[in-house]
């Protein structure tokens, strides 16, 4: 495949586009890279500390000043603070609430609730609720 | 703390623009009745402090996102009564209203901007979805 390379001044003009006839496992990796979500953050289970790749989760919470991270079925606790989350994981990972951040590309659809907040299905079947304050951010993180 | 007062600064806008809008259209209702309306020196001044006061109750209805519906709904009805209150006891203090019929057609007007409010609210939020989904549609993950 032909790569070509742009310099530009701006991180916010920083963009990859990607012709391909289809969506190979190695364009798939490639993606992930260039997006970040290859990487992974240390998260514990029972005692043992293993490395988690932002793909696979679904949400961060914060309960009780401890960070705990959902996958598709599992749950396990980090040391990262959620303010640290928010900068390691952008721009698809954005808060929905004070103390939970959800990974955008993991939300089936998002449906409109009382009081001007969201609820959001994820694709694991879970709801989460997006309070009214954070609708803003995440529309702009989806460029809308 | 900003974003509540942000908030705020937005209910207030909103009542107040509510409160001309009525006032308005009450206007040319009367003109048309041949009864014109002349309004005090007062009455302008009122619309800014009733915007003001009916914004307070507007804290009942913030950081709800981990309420039950049913908690929801009670807010809500609590917070239509207490606007209500505050709207009839300003309303009172400033002459919107001096006889029965001046008070059922200033029941009438809240019922109807409240819920015209809420209406427009819920249509804003279902298209704010559709087109949140529409973006998720072209980032969103296989499983």
């Amino acid at each position: 495949m032909r790569v070509q390379y742009e310099q530009v001044m701006d991180k916010e003009q920083e963009c990859a586009l990607i012709k391909a006839v289809e969506c190979t496992a190695e364009i798939k990796n490639a993606i992930e890279l260039l997006e970040g979500s290859a990487a992974g953050i240390p998260v514990m289970k029972d005692g043992t500390t293993v490395l988690c790749k932002l793909s696979a989760i679904y949400y961060f919470e914060s309960v009780d000043k401890k960070t705990f991270v959902y996958t598709k079925d599992n749950c396990y606790e980090t040391k990262y603070r959620l303010y640290e989350i928010e900068e390691l994981a952008y721009p698809y990972f954005a808060r929905c609430s004070k103390a939970m951040i959800l990974n955008l590309k993991k939300i089936r659809q998002v449906s409109s609730e009382l009081g001007a907040r969201m609820n959001a299905e994820l694709l694991n079947g879970e709801k989460l609720v997006i309070a009214r304050s954070y609708v803003k951010e995440i529309k702009r993180r989806l460029e809308l | 703390m900003m974003t509540k007062f942000k908030l705020m600064f937005e209910q207030v806008l909103l009542i107040s623009f509510g409160i001309v809008i009525v006032m308005s259209f009450g206007g040319i209702f009367a003109h048309f009745t041949e009864h014109d309306i002349y309004f005090s020196w007062y009455h302008l001044l009122s619309i800014p402090l009733t915007g003001i006061a009916c914004s307070l109750p507007s804290m009942l209805l913030m950081e709800m996102e981990h309420m039950s519906r049913k908690g929801m709904i009670l807010r809500m009805v609590l917070h239509c009564v207490l606007v209500y209150a505050i709207t009839m006891i300003m309303g009172c203090l400033f002459s919107w209203y001096d006889s029965v019929v001046g008070f059922v057609a200033v029941t009438v007007s809240y019922f109807l901007v409240y819920h015209f409010v809420w209406v427009g609210a819920s249509i804003l939020g279902k298209q704010e979805a559709h087109e949140i989904n529409a973006a998720l549609d072209s980032i969103r993950d296989e499983e």
